[in-house]
């Protein structure tokens, strides 16, 4: 019983920083401190004028007359050619807010290549995964996540 | 309803054996995905529930057997985000709107940019020293549901008003009791600053009121999302959803009174009243069904006004906000209305969802 609470907490880690990758890495038994330290400082989004933001929602009534769920964010920067959509929490006010760290850790991708703070982590952790072994089982579910994940990112955005 | 294509529901299959469950719920499949995801988080986030000695695995199907059946997300889970806060959402009482969101977030900041005007119009204090002689804000949220307009109005401006008086007023008692209780949480949480001067209470608006009901309603801001659905429209362009598992008590209008308007419309024209002939406040915003609706409510604004002698159509200013007010309209979206000769700004984009009266008192730009 304590085993399984402890897989399934650790798997909600696993998946939420896939997700979000906001969460701290510090504490954490598969990330020493150390390399938390290395990382660079997050880039700041850049100025609300440089970028347009749209609420997907479909067509239809709205209002009273649908309970929907959807609280995806699109953002648009003009300038780089940048179009992202963020969806993954129920809170409209906590997508907007990733949406924007997206758009910052993007903009500093293209401009400082692979000495960016996102570069450096996925370097990082592609070293980590390469020196993992008997978590099979685990990294099946994280797989099936992404692939659920990825189809979301690729639909129209509708929603009924 | 139609059908969902036989291709789908394979293609869902072949993703995972529970999205078709979600599926048959959400009808989309974007949100399908999602809520999957959403169910499967929650179901890991909660194992002390009195049903943890199911596996995981049973327990998330449960849940995706629920939702197969039309009953709403925020059921299932039991609570909306709205803004900062978390809404506990439960069967009897409506589920907060992310329009609703939308304009109550809208209006706080339009409160917040003039705040000086508010400020010196109520005799609100700007110093936080003189808070307990000074005069607070004060605001009244009509039909209040589970108290997500009232509590988010607060944690959105309480930073720039030292003092702050909301009330929400709901017929029903689960309503009330749920607002309540999501009043606790929320401060509980830290969502909430502490002893906000928040109050729920039940009262049905088109009684006879109180002398403390009236005087409560001369406040300052007077908001509202009433039922404003016509039992042609409830039976026909609500979802599933929403007519099998939301209480029609909060969506459609069931009341016979002496007001010469659409059934639908009973609201508007209690609200109406409230604004112009019982209390003085500088802003009413009331929310509203489609294009149809907005107009005929502009009408009662200004049938008012016309009649009522203090207040005239000069003094006054009416506006009406689409979904999202705060955004940029869309090509091909008006960003202006003619009604009885009379231009209404209209603001943001996607539908017409609220119609907004505001006394002329304070520069009308944000
Ligand atoms: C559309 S819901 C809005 C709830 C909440 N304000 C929101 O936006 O989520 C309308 C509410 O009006 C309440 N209501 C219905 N008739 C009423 C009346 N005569 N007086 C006061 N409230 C009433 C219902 O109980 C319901 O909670």
């Amino acid at each position: 019983m304590q085993r399984w609470i402890i897989s399934v907490l650790r798997r909600t880690i696993v998946s939420e920083r896939g997700l979000l990758n906001l969460t701290t890495t510090r504490g954490l038994m598969t990330t020493p401190p150390k390399c938390a330290k290395k990382m660079p400082d997050r880039p700041k989004p850049p100025p609300e004028k440089e970028f347009t933001e749209v609420f997907l929602h479909g067509s239809g009534p709205g209002g009273q007359k649908i309970n929907k769920t959807s609280s995806a964010v699109q953002l648009k920067h003009a300038a780089s050619g940048i179009v992202l959509k963020v969806q993954a929490t129920r809170s409209r006010t906590q997508n907007r807010k990733l949406a924007r760290q997206m758009l910052a850790d993007r903009l500093e991708d293209l401009e400082k290549g692979d000495q960016s703070r996102s570069a450096i982590k996925t370097a990082v952790k592609q070293k980590k995964k390469s020196s993992a072994t008997k978590k099979t089982r685990r990294k099946y579910r994280k797989l099936e996540e992404e692939k659920l994940a990825a189809q979301g990112e690729t639909g129209k955005g509708k929603e009924g | 309803m139609p059908r969902l294509p036989h291709s789908l529901l394979l293609r869902a299959r072949k993703i995972s054996p529970l999205l078709p469950l979600v599926l048959r719920g959400t009808r989309t499949w974007d949100s399908a995905v999602n809520e999957l995801r959403w169910l499967r988080e929650h179901v890991e986030q909660t194992t002390t529930t009195r049903d943890s000695l199911l596996s995981p695995h049973k327990r998330l199907r449960i849940l995706c057997e629920r939702r197969a059946k039309g009953e709403p997300l925020q059921y299932i889970l039991g609570s909306q985000p709205f803004g900062e806060l978390d809404i506990i959402c439960e069967p009897g009482v409506l589920i907060p709107r992310p329009e609703t969101e939308a304009y109550t977030e809208y209006l706080a900041q339009f409160i917040n940019q003039h705040h000086v005007v508010f400020k010196t119009m109520t005799g609100a204090s700007l110093n936080p020293s003189t808070k307990s002689t000074s005069n607070p804000l004060r605001i009244v949220d009509l039909c209040s549901g589970t108290g997500c307009i009232p509590l988010l109005l607060h944690s959105l401006l309480s930073n720039t008003f030292t003092a702050l008086q909301i009330q929400g007023w709901d017929i029903s008692q689960t309503a009330v009791s749920l607002a309540r209780r999501n009043f606790r949480e929320n401060v509980k949480r830290g969502y909430l600053n502490a002893s906000p001067r928040i109050s729920f209470e039940v009262v049905d608006i088109f009684s006879n009121l109180t002398s403390d009901q009236r005087a409560s309603l001369k406040c300052d801001i007077l908001i509202s999302n009433p039922p404003y659905i016509s039992n042609e429209s409830f039976n026909h362009e609500t979802t599933r959803s929403v007519r099998n598992w939301e209480p029609k008590l909060a969506l459609v209008p069931n009341i016979s009174c002496s007001y010469s308007v659409l059934p639908q419309d009973v609201f508007y024209a209690r609200l109406v009243d409230f604004h112009f002939n019982l209390g003085q406040s500088k802003i009413l915003l009331m929310e509203i069904g489609d294009d149809e609706q907005a107009i005929r409510v502009v009408k009662i604004l200004m049938d008012n006004l016309k009649r009522s002698t203090g207040s005239d159509l000069q003094n006054n200013s009416i506006e009406i906000w689409r979904d999202w007010p705060g955004q940029a309209s869309d090509q091909g979206e008006k960003q202006e209305l003619v009604i009885e000769e009379v231009s209404v700004p209209v603001r943001g984009s996607g539908a017409l969802r609220a119609v907004v009266s505001m006394r002329k008192s304070f520069p009308l730009n944000c």
